[in-house]
Parts: C-alpha cells; sequence; structure tokens
C-alpha cells in the first residue's frame, strides 16, 4: 500500500516536473509549433539572414512586425561567411531557425542535402509562381520540386564613366565585346592614366559574377545537365568563352587595364572603378551604392553585353529557405509571402539590390523611381547563375579551373591552352575528383 | 627470559610502532595533500577537459567518418586518413607552409632577439621604442594585412612608389601575382609583426639576470659581445626555447595573413594548410575529411614542439 503510494506521488512528481520543464521549453523556444504552411501562422519566427541583404531585411521585419499582432519575426544577421558553418551546426540539432536567407547559389547545397521544406505547392497556393524570377526560383529548384524562392536579386551590371565617355566621344555603352574593346581603347587615348576596363583578376567568385554573363547572352555556359549528379563540361568548343577570354586579354596585353587588376582578390573592385579614371567595369549595383553622391553623379549603368551580342546578367542575391526541422514553418511562410509583396519588393533598391518579381519590370512607376534597378532587371530575365553542387569548387577558389583558366589565358596569353585545361579541370571537379 | 630483556623488547616494539605510526600519518597525510592538490586543480581541470580534451577525441571521431557539412554522417574507420594525400591540394600546401616557417622562424628570432637587447636597459627612450617595436602586436595580424595590402598595390602602394622613388623598381610590381613575391612579401610582414612578440617574451628573461654577473664579468675584463654570448644568452635558453615553440606554431598555424594577402593566389600555390583545411570543410564541404587534416597537423605540431622542447631544455 505504501508501496503505492510512493509510486503514485512519483509519478505526480515526474508529470509536474516535465509540465514545468514543456513549459519552460516553450517559453524560450521560438514559438508553439504551428503544422502545415499556410495555415493560421502565430508565435515568434527565428529569422537568420545572411547579412549582405540585412538592411532589405530589416525594414521588411519591421514593417511585418508592426502590422502582423499574433506573429512576430526575429531577425538575426549573420555574416555570409559564416552562415554555412553556423547552419549546418543548427541543422544538426533540433535547434534550428524557422527561416534562413541564403546566397542563391548556395541554396542548392542545403537542397541537396534534405534539409529545407518543400514549398511547390505553397508557392502555387500563393499565386507567386507567375511573378517570381524564374532563373532564380530554379536555383532552389530539384527534380520540378521548389525548396525555396528568390528574396532579392543582385544582379551583375556594366558600370561605366559618363565623363570619360563623353570625353572620347562615345555614344552610349557597348552591345558586345568587341565594341567594349573598341571603348576601352578610346577611352585610354585620352592619356595614359584613363584606363578602359577594371576587372579584379585575383577574385575567383567575382570574375564568374562579372564574366559570366557575357556567355549567358550568347545562350553558352560552362556547366550544363539538369541532372546535377551527372553534369557535363563544356568548356572547349566554347566559342562565347574563347571570344570572352579573347576580350579580357586584349585588355590587359594593350594596357586597357590599371596593373593592379592582376593581383586584386576583390577588396579593389569597386575603389578601382570609382576613382574616375576607369571607363567601365562589371560588378553590382554596389560599385553605384557604395560611391561617394559626387562619384555616384558620373556612373552610368547598363546591362552587360554578351561577347557577340545581346544582354543578359547574373543572377545574384538570396533566396529564402525553410528548414525542415523549423518550428515556425507557418509563420515563416506567412513572412516569406509578406516579403515577396510588390510593397516589400520595391524597398530592394534601398539595400543595393533589386526585386525578385517579375511584374516590377515592366512597372512604370518603379522603373522612374529606381532607374539604377532597371538594367540589371531587365538583363535578369535572360539571367541566368550557377546551378552546380560544385560551384565553389569550380568557380570560388584560386586552386579552381575558372580562375586557373581566366589566369593563364588573360595574364599568361594563352587562350587556347587554357580551354583545353578548363575542360580538364572542370571534368576532374564534375567528376568529384577535383 | 630477564625483566631488562622484556623491558627492551617492549622498548624496541614501542620505538618500531611509533615509527610505522609516523610512516602510516604520513602517508596519510602524503594522500590528503595530494587529494587536496588534486580538488584544488579541478576548478582548472574541468575547463581542460571539456574546451581542449572533450573537443579533440570529438574531432578525432568525426574524421573517422564520411561527414558532410550538410546530409547523412556514415563511419568510414580510417579512409579519410588513407585518401589524405588524394586531396590534390593538401601535400602542396604542407609543404608550403613547412618553406614559409622555415624562412621566417630564424629572423623572427634573431630580430626579436636584437630588439630585446637593445631595449632592455632602463635608459633614455627605451620605452618608446619598446612600445614601437611592439605596436604591430597590439594592431593585430589582420589589420595589418590589410594596411600592407593597400600599401603594396602597383602604381598607388606607398612601398611600390618608394621603390620607384629609389629608382630599384618601376613602382608597378605586382607584388602577389607570383608564389615568390607573395611569399616574401608576406614573410617579411610576419617577421616585422612576430619580431615584436619574441621581443617581450625575452625582454622578461634578460631583465631577470642579475645586474652583478655582468659587473664581475666586466671586472674580470669580458666586452660586450661576450657578455651577451656567455652570460645573457644561456640565461634566457628557457625564453628562447619558448620564444620558438610559439613562433614555429604560429607560423604552421599561419591563415589569415594568406588569406587577406594573397588568398590563395597564384593558383593555390600560396595555400597554407590551415586553408586547405578550412576549404575542405566549407568550399568542398567535407568535414571528416578536414577533420582528418586537422588531426594529421595537430599530431605533427605537437611532436614537433616537444621535439623542440627537448633540444632546447635546460641540462643540470
Amino acid at each position: 500500500m505504501i508501496q503505492k503510494k510512493k509510486s503514485r506521488a512519483v509519478m505526480i512528481a515526474a508529470l509536474a516536473v516535465s509540465v514545468t520543464v514543456a513549459a519552460g521549453l516553450s517559453g524560450c523556444s521560438s514559438a508553439a509549433p504551428t503544422s502545415g504552411l499556410g495555415s493560421k501562422a502565430s508565435g515568434t519566427v527565428q529569422f537568420w539572414d545572411r547579412s549582405a541583404i540585412t538592411p532589405w531585411s530589416k525594414q521588411v521585419v519591421a514593417a511585418f512586425n508592426a502590422s502582423h499582432k499574433d506573429v512576430q519575426v526575429k531577425i538575426t544577421s549573420i555574416n555570409d561567411a559564416q552562415l554555412s558553418s553556423k547552419l549546418a551546426t543548427a541543422l544538426r540539432t533540433n535547434n534550428v531557425p524557422d527561416l534562413v536567407t541564403t546566397d542563391d547559389v548556395d541554396a542548392i547545397s542545403y537542397i541537396s542535402a534534405g534539409q529545407f521544406l518543400d514549398l511547390t505547392r505553397a508557392i502555387d497556393d500563393a499565386k507567386l509562381r507567375d511573378v517570381l524570377s524564374k532563373p532564380q526560383l530554379a536555383l532552389a529548384t530539384v527534380s520540378g520540386k521548389n525548396y525555396g524562392t528568390p528574396a532579392v536579386l543582385d544582379a551583375s551590371v556594366l558600370l561605366y564613366s559618363k565623363k570619360l565617355f563623353a570625353q572620347a566621344g562615345i555614344a552610349g555603352p557597348p552591345a558586345n565585346l568587341t565594341e567594349a574593346l573598341d571603348d576601352a581603347r578610346k577611352i585610354h587615348a585620352l592619356s595614359a592614366d584613363d584606363y578602359g576596363f577594371y576587372f579584379p583578376g585575383a577574385c575567383s567568385g567575382c570574375l564568374a559574377f562579372g564574366v559570366m554573363p557575357n556567355l549567358y547572352a550568347d545562350g553558352a555556359d560552362l556547366v550544363t545537365g539538369d541532372d546535377l549528379h551527372a553534369q557535363t563540361a563544356t568548356v572547349e568548343g566554347n566559342e562565347s568563352l574563347q571570344k570572352t577570354l579573347q576580350f579580357y586579354q586584349d585588355l590587359w596585353t594593350e594596357g586597357l587595364t590599371p596593373k593592379a587588376a592582376q593581383s586584386d582578390t576583390g577588396s579593389g573592385w569597386a575603389t578601382n572603378f570609382q576613382k574616375g579614371n576607369v571607363g567601365m567595369a562589371a560588378m553590382g549595383l554596389f560599385g553605384y551604392t557604395t560611391a561617394t553622391p559626387e562619384e555616384q553623379k558620373d556612373i552610368g549603368i547598363a546591362p552587360l553585353p554578351g561577347a557577340s551580342g545581346g544582354i543578359s546578367t547574373f543572377i545574384g542575391g538570396a533566396n529564402f529557405g525553410i528548414p525542415k526541422k523549423a518550428k515556425n514553418a507557418a509563420g515563416a511562410w506567412e513572412f516569406i509571402q509578406y516579403a515577396l509583396g510588390k510593397k516589400m519588393q520595391e524597398l530592394t533598391p534601398s539595400g543595393g539590390f533589386a526585386p525578385v518579381r517579375t511584374d516590377l519590370v515592366n512597372d512604370a512607376a518603379f522603373k522612374a523611381a529606381n532607374p539604377i534597378v532597371v538594367p540589371g532587371l531587365t538583363a535578369s530575365v535572360t539571367g541566368r547563375s550557377l546551378h552546380t553542387l560544385y560551384h565553389n569548387q569550380l568557380f570560388s577558389v584560386p586552386a579552381g579551373p575558372w580562375q586557373k583558366m581566366f589566369t593563364k589565358a588573360v595574364f599568361g596569353g594563352d587562350v587556347k591552352g587554357a580551354i583545353t585545361e578548363g575542360q580538364a579541370g572542370f571534368e576532374a571537379v564534375l567528376k568529384g575528383n577535383g | 627470559m630477564s625483566t631488562s630483556a622484556v623491558r627492551d623488547m617492549s622498548a624496541r616494539t614501542t620505538a618500531g610502532s611509533t615509527r610505522a605510526g609516523k610512516r602510516s600519518r604520513s602517508t596519510s597525510l602524503a594522500r590528503r595533500g595530494a587529494r587536496t592538490g588534486f580538488l584544488l586543480t579541478l576548478p582548472a581541470l574541468v575547463p581542460v577537459l571539456a574546451l581542449v580534451i572533450f573537443p579533440i577525441l570529438f574531432a578525432i571521431y568525426i574524421s573517422l567518418n564520411n561527414w558532410p557539412l550538410f546530409g547523412d554522417i556514415a563511419f568510414n574507420g580510417i579512409d579519410n586518413y588513407l585518401h589524405l594525400g588524394d586531396d590534390p591540394l593538401f601535400l602542396p600546401a604542407v609543404a608550403f607552409t613547412l618553406v614559409y616557417t622555415a624562412i621566417v622562424t630564424v629572423p623572427i628570432l634573431v630580430i626579436g632577439y636584437a630588439m630585446a637587447a637593445f631595449v632592455r636597459s632602463n635608459r633614455r627612450g627605451a620605452i618608446v621604442f619598446r612600445t614601437l617595436f611592439f605596436l604591430p602586436t597590439v594592431v593585430g595580424l589582420s589589420t595589418l594585412s590589410f594596411m600592407y595590402l593597400i600599401e603594396l598595390q602597383p602604381d598607388s602602394g606607398a612601398a611600390n612608389l618608394i621603390l620607384k622613388w629609389v629608382g630599384v623598381t618601376d613602382g608597378e610590381t605586382p607584388w602577389f601575382i607570383h608564389q615568390g613575391t607573395a611569399l616574401g612579401a608576406v614573410c617579411v610582414l610576419v617577421i616585422w609583426f612576430g619580431g615584436g612578440i619574441t621581443m617581450m617574451l625575452l625582454l622578461g628573461g634578460m631583465q631577470a639576470v642579475p645586474a652583478e654577473l655582468y659587473e664581475a664579468a666586466e671586472i674580470d675584463g669580458a666586452n660586450r659581445w661576450q657578455r651577451e654570448i656567455r652570460i645573457t644568452l644561456p640565461l634566457v635558453r628557457r625564453n628562447i626555447a619558448m620564444s620558438l615553440v610559439l613562433s614555429i606554431i604560429g607560423s604552421f598555424l599561419a591563415f589569415q595573413q594568406f588569406v587577406i594577402l594573397t588568398n590563395g593566389n597564384p593558383g593555390g600555390s600560396t595555400t597554407t594548410v590551415v586553408m586547405r583545411i578550412y576549404q575542405k570543410a566549407f568550399v568542398d564541404q567535407q568535414l571528416g575529411a578536414a577533420t582528418a587534416m586537422g588531426v594529421v597537423v595537430m599530431v605533427a605540431i605537437a611532436a614537433l614542439t616537444s621535439i623542440q622542447l627537448f633540444a632546447l631544455r635546460e641540462r643540470e
């Protein structure tokens, strides 16, 4: 009898402790779990944001929190370089954020590892499919299913000096690389201190961002294939690549580029252009937004031309993703829909980005109010990006085949040999032997 | 048995038991002392266990798995260790790091020693020089690297402009585009940086040398150089050993200066071993293989440090 009483007392005590602990835990975790995207959301959404887009994200979070009583978003800005390691650590535990923004190129790593929720149906239900940038949505798509949505667009564009163009008698931005080379020569002819074109020659990722659109505009690419595990290298025999590398080699050998370009690992990308003695550079809008107001007056913005004509861009920026273990997926999805609304997307230029809604491409009022985003936004329709599991090994490290090929072709003066080596290098990485 | 014999035996027994009692008391005291000592070290031991020993054991466990940054983990024994050589950049990175370490170690020690010898006295201005020599350490290697990067820019960097002004170069030298010049430039920066901290480590030892020894040597006719070689050098042996150990470990773990100044360029030829470990983990996204590299580096450094400390130990 005494034994029975004792065990009942133990059970009651255990229950009380469990309830207390559970209550305590729910108080300190993100929110009460809410099932199903699109259902009524409540609680707190823990949002990890890539630091590069935080100026925009903070505005959206502030507006969302002011207009939503039941669900609130708590934003944590995480340095871009640390995002993957922090997220990897979190994903191995049950302490994941409810929502993340990642570099859109990196999203595929999380998706292919099965870490993000399938948002295909939710995107359709919210009628977002037709208004979102298709090339950017493709970066969050595997086997026809969408595991994320675009957040903001960071499109590469051609920045040019209006003053130097006028002095050199150049009517407008070049339509292809042959014209770009001619323009660069005219600008350098003004004086020995004036240069035609700038590029950071030792920054692999920067070069991909600025140079790849010259190929994309021609419909060319260096890695092809929808099956991410069986992609092929299309380096050799790629006429657009050959023309593009020749263009950069000519810039270098003819002295149309400052000497600093060869060793620039990216730190001088914008500043060397902003000095006012460089005619053109391929980069993001940050080349404009980080300039002084006086410098900005002289900067013109145009879409990047293809090697043989046409326009294109590198679809950079950020994508949203909801981790599978998110405790408040419904709240996260509600926030995503809000952030993708026209009103919030119209705020993207304030952070140096462009919207991911295609309906804003043709919105005259928006374009008139934000002329700097128009060239990138226009080019984004035909833009592309690096849709491969090996984008880092291929395009982001100095020892990768992209940087080696560019260096050999441009600074080493051997386009043909560089392309042959590049094909072998790309193939090795795609086979997992890089 | 006579009474005296019994008394004698009793006395001996008492003496024996007293000795045994003393021995037992001292053993007990020693035990209690050891226990107290152990308890006193606990506050320091717990963090060491939690922050050093456990992470090392866990790292070894990670290295025995196919552990991607994202996705499923699978035990693969010593596969990661067996395939270290298959990584096209790991062994070149090890070789490059060894060359870099070999280049900078002796100059850091010699310059650090010279600076310490120069500022160890309380002569006028010594404090100013001490501060100037130690300034790079206070500023930090990352900040210095960024400053250095700007000053070594072709056309616009101060270093290039000065070299042009004195007629050595045309002022357009791109220092970081060839392995040799890039390595040379980084070594100059690191020697300047490392000299200051070595100076501080040696200064403590030098200032502890009793002035009487120098006075006696001077009376015996020893000149300044002889006093340095015969008195100072042997007496700062421990400090030199410590400086060398720290300098070699620091060089072997070189990271930020190369990331900022060369980022591995050209073509990955200035990639240090820690940079490669980082790339393996966060570019290739293979934590297991990266951790195996880390474990190998850790063992190599531990072995190297042991050898150094053994070679530089105080001989009685």
